[in-house]
C-alpha cells in the first residue's frame, strides 16, 4: 500500500518528467477548458511557396508530404467566431504523423489585421525525433477586433520506409465563444 | 387635437435632431488600421524604451537576427537594424519589393523569430518592424493595468 508521501514524491516525478518532455517537445502543450472546434488536415491547402509540390490526402483526411527531400508548405483555416475579443485564442494544436523521423514539422498562428497590415504570431514545432502521432501547442495572447486567423504548417519530408507525412487534423479554442 | 398633433411633430422633431447628433455605432467602433497599428507600436517602444536590458541576452539576439535575416531573406529583405532589452526585441527590416512579404513568413520560423511576436508593414510597404518574444515571455500588455 502506498504512503502520501510517495504518492506525492511519484506525482511530482510525473509532473516534472512531463514538464521536461514539454519542454523537449518545443512548446507548451495545449490544456483546454473551454469549447475547441476540431477539422481534418485535408481542410488546409498547399502553398505557392512550397518546396515541396508532392502532396496529397490520405484516407485518414490528413494533408501529406509525399517527398523524400522536401517540407510541404500548408495554409489552414482558423475560423474565428468571437470576432470581437482582443486577447487572440485560448491554443490551437495540429496534430502531425509519420512513421520515421526525418525532421521537426514548425507551424505559426497568425492572427491578422483584417484590412490593415499588422499581425500577431506565434510559432511553434515538434519535438526531436519524434514518430508516430505528435502534436505541438500554438498560444497566441493578442488579436483585432474582427481580424482573421490563419496557420501555416512546414510538413517535413518523409524518412525510411514512410509512406507518408502528414498533418491530420488540428483544433483551436477561443475565449467565450458563442457557438 | 392640433395641439396633439404639434406636441407629436414637435416630439418627432425632437428625436431626429438628437439622433443626428449620435454617432453611429459603425463608427463608434471603427478606428483606421494604420492609426490602431501606430498606437500598437507606440505601446511597444515605450515598453522597449523602460525594460531593463539584459547585456548578454541582447547582444547575442541582436547579432543572431541580423544573421537570420541575412541568411534566410537573401536579397529579398535587409536588416536595418534590432534593439533587444530583456523579454523582447524590435527589428526594423526593408522589403527590397514593396509588399513582398513572403520573407517574413520564412523568418518567424528561424531562430530568433521562432517564438512569438507582431508584425507591422509601414505605409510605405517598404519598411517592416518585426516585434519578437525572447522563448518564455510574451509581448507586453497594451492595457493599462496588464
Amino acid at each position: 500500500m502506498l504512503d502520501r508521501s510517495t504518492l506525492l514524491t511519484g506525482l511530482f516525478v510525473v509532473a516534472a518528467l512531463f514538464g521536461a518532455a514539454s519542454d523537449a517537445a518545443g512548446c507548451t502543450p495545449c490544456f483546454w477548458q473551454g469549447d475547441r472546434k476540431i477539422i481534418p488536415g485535408s481542410e488546409c491547402d498547399i502553398r505557392l511557396d512550397s518546396e515541396s509540390t508532392s502532396w496529397g490526402i490520405d484516407w485518414r483526411g490528413g494533408i501529406c508530404n509525399l517527398s523524400f527531400s522536401e517540407p510541404l508548405k500548408v495554409s489552414c483555416p482558423v475560423g474565428r467566431d468571437n470576432t470581437q475579443n482582443q486577447n487572440g485564442l485560448e491554443c490551437a494544436e495540429p496534430y502531425f504523423y509519420w512513421e520515421s523521423y526525418a525532421d521537426t514539422a514548425h507551424c505559426v498562428l497568425y492572427a491578422r489585421q483584417a484590412s490593415g497590415s499588422g499581425s500577431y504570431y506565434s510559432t511553434s514545432h515538434t519535438g526531436p525525433a519524434a514518430t508516430g502521432s505528435t502534436s505541438i501547442g500554438l498560444h497566441i495572447n493578442n488579436s483585432y477586433t474582427r481580424g482573421y486567423y490563419h496557420m501555416t504548417c512546414l510538413i517535413p519530408q518523409k524518412a525510411g520506409n514512410s509512406d507518408y507525412s502528414c498533418l491530420r487534423s488540428f483544433q483551436w479554442g477561443e475565449p467565450n465563444p458563442t457557438d | 387635437m392640433i395641439a396633439n398633433y404639434r406636441s407629436l411633430l414637435l416630439s418627432l422633431a425632437l428625436i431626429a435632431v438628437v439622433g443626428s447628433m449620435m454617432p453611429s455605432l459603425a463608427t463608434a467602433q471603427s478606428i483606421d488600421p494604420e492609426v490602431e497599428n501606430r498606437q500598437i507600436a507606440d505601446i511597444f517602444d515605450r515598453a522597449l524604451d523602460a525594460e531593463a536590458r539584459d547585456s548578454a541576452w541582447a547582444d547575442s539576439t541582436e547579432a543572431m537576427s541580423r544573421k537570420a535575416v541575412i541568411g534566410t531573406a537573401g536579397q529579398a529583405m535587409v536588416w536595418v537594424d534590432t534593439l533587444c532589452a530583456t523579454t523582447f526585441c524590435r527589428s526594423t527590416l526593408e522589403l527590397e519589393t514593396p509588399g513582398d512579404e513572403s520573407a517574413i513568413d520564412d523568418l518567424v520560423f528561424v531562430a530568433p523569430f521562432d517564438h512569438g511576436g507582431w508584425i507591422r508593414i509601414h505605409p510605405d510597404g517598404r519598411t517592416v518592424s518585426l516585434y519578437f518574444t525572447r522563448d518564455g515571455f510574451g509581448l507586453p500588455s497594451l492595457t493599462p493595468n496588464g
